[in-house]
């Protein structure tokens, strides 16, 4: 009896509500030994509870259970098997109990690993996340049930949102929240310290991995994202500074300031109060970008499920976990005392030149995406803030991070001047001959190629210097291939972004034209019927001096659900270029208005994101075996 | 098929540009507008027909000779600065172009000052 299930899923969730109040139950009633036992045993609990109930949800799509609202809503019977589970995940309700899961999971781990940490510690690091918990399962049931039920059962679903049937954007959320809810781990953890006497070194190594692990999850779901937008939404960007965008951006770059500031606490015992700051700060972004994409307060292209009576909920859960977070902050932040100084020209130097200048960052998309808002909810003119801003305020932050990032492995080695002098000599000629093969035209162009070879030759040079160096090489490898990953990332999106070539014309069937250095020839336009949606393939041929290419195939598809017709683009992708063809509207019979963009090097970007994660794979080292005390 | 019958037809008049420095022109502005009648995309992002209606207008003001100033102008006055991706720098967003260097000027004071012997 499928109908059921929709019921035990919801069960459950009530389920997980009484298990998160039991698990404070050391907090609320007394702090006893059994008291504690229960909490860690509750925190363990919660995940395969509120993981059964998801399961649940997805039966209840691939069953075709009509009678649940949120499953009529985002399904039917014609979509293919996996965009019904994925469908489960796609509209507010289910991807906030997505949310529900992924937070349980972390604190699963967290309670899994933290046996090492001393009693007192563990327990509020395990009830804040207990309390975490309970405020977003409450969301959930209270304003966003995935198993409320429909009045009247409809005899088929409505669709899953055309746009979302598609892989990447399966991966994306699931990605994206573990890297959000990672950093409430974090968050977690720096509370419960303020409690503490000291932030103790050993606790900053302690919390290391976890800042890791959330951010490269972070980054991962951010590059599917943008490269989810670059192949699905046919306009050949990768990056559109979306409110949406710079919500989960916001977060990626504080965890990034983070984890350079946490490897100063953790081996020197330094910047510990701007640790916890900065941790507090870090999460309270990722429930930030909750809020503005889920509150509906933002309208923009990512916003497909959102509801404004939610808003107060999340603004309220908020309000009081940031201002919570903060409070306890404060009021002890004064016992906290390094254990030493720092020299501004010093790998701890540098972490703070470069938290400035990520927090800054932050702050300025913060502003940039608020500041519309504000104005809007004050009743002024309504601004836009797009490309153009951020070209002008973020670009020139990052410009001297890449330079200290390039400098780094000069410093950690402590080369003389002459060398160093000499290596900036090649440098600059490495960074000439390049820019005459891209032909460059702008300074900031140059200063992206500058970048790039900076950063990738100093790395080469140190790991020239040390090869007989095994453990040097070893404690920096992790290092290096995130900072790699970025340079490589840098000449990606420089690159494309000078040397793109974009054309909109119309072009008949059997008609070609040339852009750039090769030939498109408009061969023949197919139909194609699928199970959920009709579509026309057009057949793109592409040469160069009469030589074949490749075929490109951009397809326009009509969903059976809804009445706008999508853009499917064809891309013909390789390591050095991306041609990009994606068909635009039918002008007359076998004439149709089409794109074509040549992006030279544009998969570096996504490349180059894989290089950081890498990077930061490699720096998670755990150390068990240590008693935390 | 349905998908032809709900296929917009568009007249594209003339693909070719007066000269490559115009179509640059034209490029450029066209990604620094914002599509009035979208959700959040830029001219040149748009198919909407009003943002088709906007192109062509632009394409035809810069061969007439008008610079990009004037244009953009000429469109701010008809559809208020929010068409506008670069805010107007003006007292009302004076917070929004000044906040980020005041903001790195604190906390570089606060953190330099603090840490940095």
């Amino acid at each position: 009896m499928i109908i059921e299930i929709g019921y035990v899923g919801h069960f459950l969730l009530l389920l997980g509500l009484m298990n998160c109040i039991i698990l404070l139950s050391p907090k609320v009633l007394t702090n006893s030994n059994i008291s504690q036992e229960i909490l860690f045993s509750a925190s363990k609990l919660h995940f395969p509870i509120i993981l059964i109930s998801f399961l649940c949800l997805i039966t209840t799509f691939v069953g075709e259970d009509y009678s649940l609202d949120y499953v009529s809503k985002n399904s039917n019977s014609s979509l293919p098997l996996i965009y019904k589970i994925s469908a489960a995940w796609a509209g507010h309700e289910g991807s906030m109990l997505l949310w529900c899961v992924v937070s349980s999971f972390w604190m699963f781990l967290a309670s899994m690993y933290s046996t090492n940490l001393h009693k007192r510690l563990r327990v509020n690091f395990l009830a804040i996340m207990g309390i975490l918990n309970l405020g977003f399962l409450l969301f959930v049931v209270a304003t966003s049930n995935p198993f409320d039920r429909n009045m009247t059962i409809p005899l088929d679903g409505n669709d899953l949102n055309p746009l979302l049937q598609d892989f990447g954007l399966i991966v994306h959320p699931p990605m994206l929240y573990m890297g959000y809810v990672g950093l409430s781990v974090v968050f977690s953890f720096a509370v419960a310290c303020c409690f503490e006497d000291d932030f103790k070194k050993e606790w900053a190594q302690w919390i290391r991995p976890w800042v890791l692990a959330s951010w490269a999850f972070l980054t991962l779901g951010i590059a599917l994202g943008s490269w989810w937008a670059y192949y699905e939404l046919g306009w050949g960007g990768w990056w559109f500074w979306d409110p949406v965008e710079n919500a989960s951006f916001m977060p990626w770059l504080m965890a990034t300031a983070l984890l350079h500031s946490v490897i100063a606490t953790s081996e020197r015992g330094i910047f510990k109060s701007w640790t916890i700051l900065l941790s507090i700060f870090t999460f309270s972004l990722s429930l930030l970008g909750t809020f503005l994409v889920r509150s509906g307060i933002l309208i923009s292209v990512h916003s497909f499920a959102n509801d404004p009576s939610r808003g107060v909920f999340i603004l309220f859960m908020l309000v009081a976990l940031i201002g919570g977070g903060l409070l306890s902050y404060a009021l002890n932040s004064k016992k906290f005392i390094d254990d030493s100084d720092v020299r501004l020209i010093s790998r701890e130097g540098f972490f703070l030149l470069n938290n400035i200048l990520l927090v800054t960052a932050t702050f300025t998309i913060l502003l940039g995406t608020m500041y519309p808002l504000f104005l809007d909810i004050l009743g002024l003119e309504k601004i836009s803030v797009g490309v153009p801003y951020y070209n002008a305020v973020f670009v020139p932050l990052m410009i001297p991070l890449i330079l200290l990032v390039g400098y780094v492995p000069i410093l950690l080695s402590r080369t003389s001047i002459d060398s160093q002098l000499v290596q900036l000599f090649i440098i600059f000629v490495i960074s000439i001959f390049l820019s005459f093969i891209f032909s460059v035209q702008s300074v900031l162009f140059f200063v992206g190629i500058f970048s790039t070879v900076w950063i990738i030759a100093n790395i080469l040079f140190d790991f020239y210097r040390s090869s007989d160096n095994s453990v040097k090489i070893r404690r920096r490898v992790g290092m290096y291939f995130a900072h790699f990953g970025l340079a490589i990332f840098i000449i990606g999106a420089s690159v494309s972004e000078s040397n793109k070539i974009e054309k909109e014309f119309t072009l008949e069937i059997g008609e070609s034209k040339k852009v750039g250095v090769f030939d498109y020839r408009f061969e023949n336009l197919k139909e194609f019927k699928s199970a959920n949606y009709d579509a026309v393939i057009a057949s793109i041929i592409v040469s160069k001096d009469d030589r074949f290419i490749t075929e490109i195939n951009p397809e326009k598809r009509l969903y059976h659900s809804s009445d706008s017709p999508m853009t499917e683009a064809g891309i013909n992708g390789r390591l050095d270029r991306d041609l990009y063809v994606s068909l635009g509207n039918m002008v007359s019979d076998n004439k149709w208005s089409m794109r074509i963009y040549d992006k030279p090097l544009i998969r570096l970007i996504w490349i180059g994101t894989i290089f950081m994660i890498l990077g930061a794979i490699f720096s998670i080292r755990f150390k068990q075996s240590k008693i935390y005390e | 098929m349905r998908i032809y019958h709900l296929m917009i037809f568009l007249l594209i008049s003339n693909t070719s540009f007066a000269s490559v420095d115009i179509e640059r022109q034209y490029t450029k502005l066209i990604e620094e507008l914002r599509c009035m009648v979208c959700q959040n995309q830029n001219l040149a992002e748009s198919e909407a027909p009003l943002a088709v209606d906007m192109k062509e207008k632009i394409r035809d003001m810069l061969e007439a000779g008008k610079t990009e100033k004037e244009i953009k102008s000429f469109l701010s006055e008809r559809y208020s600065s929010y068409i506008l991706y670069d805010p107007p720098v003006n007292m009302q967003n004076i917070l929004l172009w000044l906040g980020p260097f005041i903001f790195i000027m604190f906390l570089g004071y606060f953190l330099l000052r603090r840490y940095i012997k």
